[in-house]
């Protein structure tokens, strides 16, 4: 009893009350749950409850009129996927941009850290300009764009028809919306992979490239067999980063094309925005998303383990 | 014919000059030691034999033919680098063939010189392993035989047995040895390690700030020094140096005088004994009369420090010496091991 009073009380406050000495010892070993609730229940309620919520209606039919329950279709949104062209339309476009975009952003971000890297590594403005297309908001970026490639006052036209050279009408053609799109994208995004590859290339140990010098390897040689396996570990991260983002395209897509002309340019989470909010099948969007959801936790786990299997070989 | 020829090589930084002016000649099949201190220059001059250093000023020469501006990978050399540097991410067998692979030769004769390198370095049982999972000397083979496998004309070894704990060290040392003999090879060896470079080399270059101060046998570097850095660096305990006077060669030095030295008349002179080159003797036999300083027993010997107004005297005797602080004892310094140096220059006053 005396222990416990001199451990609970502090310097000469005078002895507290039985009860209160009991919550202080309480508080004093719950300390980090108390402080950390807070955060998990706004984490709770803004993800854990909404996904939850979200499983349990892609079973149901969502019935718009207040006071009508939804219905219990089972698998029923589940079957459907498999046979809406739109939502196989909306997948493969989702496919093709986040392949196209990604794997251009890649070779650009690559080569221009090894660019930077060997010939102005100093001059850090030049890096900083480099940056500027990612601080920005990606809305923001859409308007921009959006602004430049519009066909009667767009900035990209006249330079064109100053030029001599035939004007487009990019957003709005079949052939050139989605490469518009990724072209944005392109802009957007290469600095982060040209950030992390320049990180990734700093940390690079020197001696081994003294020995390859020493060695005989060619600059084509060391890239492939020393700078590409040292890198792999920042490649993981930075494709893994790009290609969950670019698989949940909408913001650039709804400013620019809304997913026309026609549909060549919907993507997964836009068509899901749509069956939601304009055709208020919240049951069927729910159940694509969560298709979604799945399809990219597999994706980026079999990713992760991939590069995991080289790296452990290595 | 693989000789290397240093013709007034300098070496800048900018402001800093890490070679000075260097004249050498590594004679083919030669084992070279370039031995100093850190940043006296000599990784600075085996990397410039590498070709990973420009040459400031001067001419570099391998067998005859100027390198100056010759790539690394066209100067048929090897090198073994202190970290190893070898390719974590390739296996032992990998690691020892690359050499071979970026020159393309076919699969199954590389198979067969990796096999017979490794063979020759004891590494046979660990081709499939990579570097992580092998030992520091375990990596300092696969180095080596890495640096073989192409039979170069010429071999670089920098600090290759730092890393590696001291019994490795000897070990590994004796293995070097073996095979530069074996090999044939010109190899030239920095270190800062003075027992590696007087058991390893045919000649050792002992270099300060950028200049070698002496280059000759070990057996010469370590009995007849040219100046007094090389006799200071050399030895373990070093010489003891003592500052004086000397008149008709007669040393006179604070708190004790040594007659027959020879130099003549100098103003300041240094006076250079080994700790093994003076003996304790009776009373009024000696040079230098002292109280004991300390006494400490290094299993083969006894090493015993006194102290004479403010000079400290090392003297190393026989493990059974019986004696304890505060003792007086009395010192007598051997004539034909003490060096004379100039005190301005640091040169060696012979005759």
């Amino acid at each position: 009893m005396d222990d416990s009073a001199s451990t609970a009380t502090v310097g000469d406050t005078p002895a507290p009350s039985f009860i209160g000495e009991r919550l202080e010892r309480w508080v004093e070993t719950h300390l980090r749950y108390i402080m950390l609730a807070p955060a998990v229940l706004i984490l709770a309620a803004l993800t854990l409850f909404p996904t939850f919520y979200m499983f349990t209606l892609s079973f149901q039919k969502f019935n718009p009129a207040v006071d009508v329950p939804n219905e219990w279709v089972g698998l029923g949104n589940f079957a459907r996927l498999l046979t809406d062209e739109k939502f196989h339309n909306a997948l493969g476009n989702t496919l093709f941009f986040t392949g196209a975009a990604v794997g251009i952003e890649f070779v650009l971000g690559l080569s221009f850290a090894l660019l930077v890297d060997k010939y102005i590594r100093r001059l850090n403005f030049i890096k900083t300009i480099l940056m500027l297309p990612m601080m920005l908001p990606p809305v923001a970026v859409a308007i921009t764009w959006k602004l430049i490639y519009q066909p009667q006052f767009g900035v990209l036209n006249d330079f064109l028809f100053r030029l001599g050279l035939p004007t487009g009408v990019w957003t709005s053609g079949a052939d050139s919306a989605m490469w518009a799109i990724i072209f944005v994208d392109i802009w957007e995004w290469t600095p982060f992979i040209f950030l992390m590859m320049l990180a990734g290339i700093a940390s690079l140990p020197e001696e081994p490239y003294e020995a390859a010098d020493l060695d005989g390897a060619s600059a084509w040689q060391k890239f492939r067999d020393l700078t590409w396996p040292f890198l792999r570990p920042v490649v993981t991260i930075a494709l893994l980063l790009r290609l969950m983002d670019a698989l949940r395209l909408f913001d650039q897509v709804f400013i620019l094309t809304r997913g026309g002309p026609a549909s060549v340019t919907e993507t997964l989470s836009l068509y899901i925005f749509r069956v939601a909010l304009r055709f208020q099948d919240i049951g069927y969007a729910a159940a694509m998303s969560l298709f979604v959801l799945f399809s990219t936790i597999v994706l980026s786990t079999w990713f992760i383990r991939r590069m995991q299997m080289d790296d452990s070989k290595a | 014919m693989a000789n290397i020829t240093f013709e007034n090589v300098t070496k800048r930084y900018g402001e800093v000059t890490a070679v000075s002016n260097l004249n050498l000649e590594v004679l083919d099949k030669e084992f070279l030691v370039l031995l100093g201190p850190s940043g006296c220059g000599k990784t600075t001059t085996m990397r410039m034999i590498a070709g990973l250093e420009t040459i400031t000023e001067g001419t570099l020469r391998i067998g005859g033919v100027e390198v100056n501006n010759v790539l690394p990978k066209y100067r048929n050399v090897a090198m073994v680098f202190q970290n190893y540097a070898l390719y974590p991410h390739m296996t032992v067998a990998e690691n020892i063939g690359y050499p071979l692979r970026v020159r393309k030769v076919p699969k199954e004769e590389r198979r067969k010189i990796i096999e017979q390198a490794a063979r020759t370095v004891e590494l046979g049982e660990l081709l499939e392993r990579y570097p992580r999972q092998l030992s520091g000397g375990q990596r300092q083979r696969v180095a080596l035989a890495r640096a073989i496998i192409r039979r170069p004309t010429v071999f670089l070894m920098d600090e290759p047995l730092s890393n590696l704990d001291a019994k490795l060290r000897i070990q590994m040392r004796a293995e070097l040895k073996h095979l530069q003999r074996e090999l044939a090879t010109t190899t030239v060896y920095v270190t800062h390690d003075q027992i590696e470079a007087m058991t390893l080399a045919d000649r050792v270059a002992v270099m300060d700030q950028g200049v070698i101060k002496q280059l000759g046998p070990p057996k010469t570097i370590y009995g007849d020094p040219d100046n007094i850095f090389v006799a200071g660096f050399i030895g373990s305990p070093g010489m003891n140096l003592t500052r004086g006077e000397l008149r008709d060669g007669t040393f006179a030095g604070e708190g004790f005088t040594v007659p027959g030295v020879g130099g003549g008349n100098r103003r300041a002179a240094v006076l250079g004994v080994r700790p093994e080159d003076l003996r304790i003797v009776g009373t009024g036999e000696g040079h230098l009369r002292a109280p004991l300083y300390s006494v400490e027993l290094t299993g083969e010997s006894t090493l015993l420090t006194v102290r004479t107004q403010d000079v400290f005297v090392i003297i190393r005797t026989d493990k059974d010496f019986a004696g304890n602080v505060d003792d007086e004892i009395e010192v007598a310094v051997n004539l034909d091991k003490a060096y004379l140096f100039d005190a301005e220059t640091g040169e060696r006053i012979r005759g």
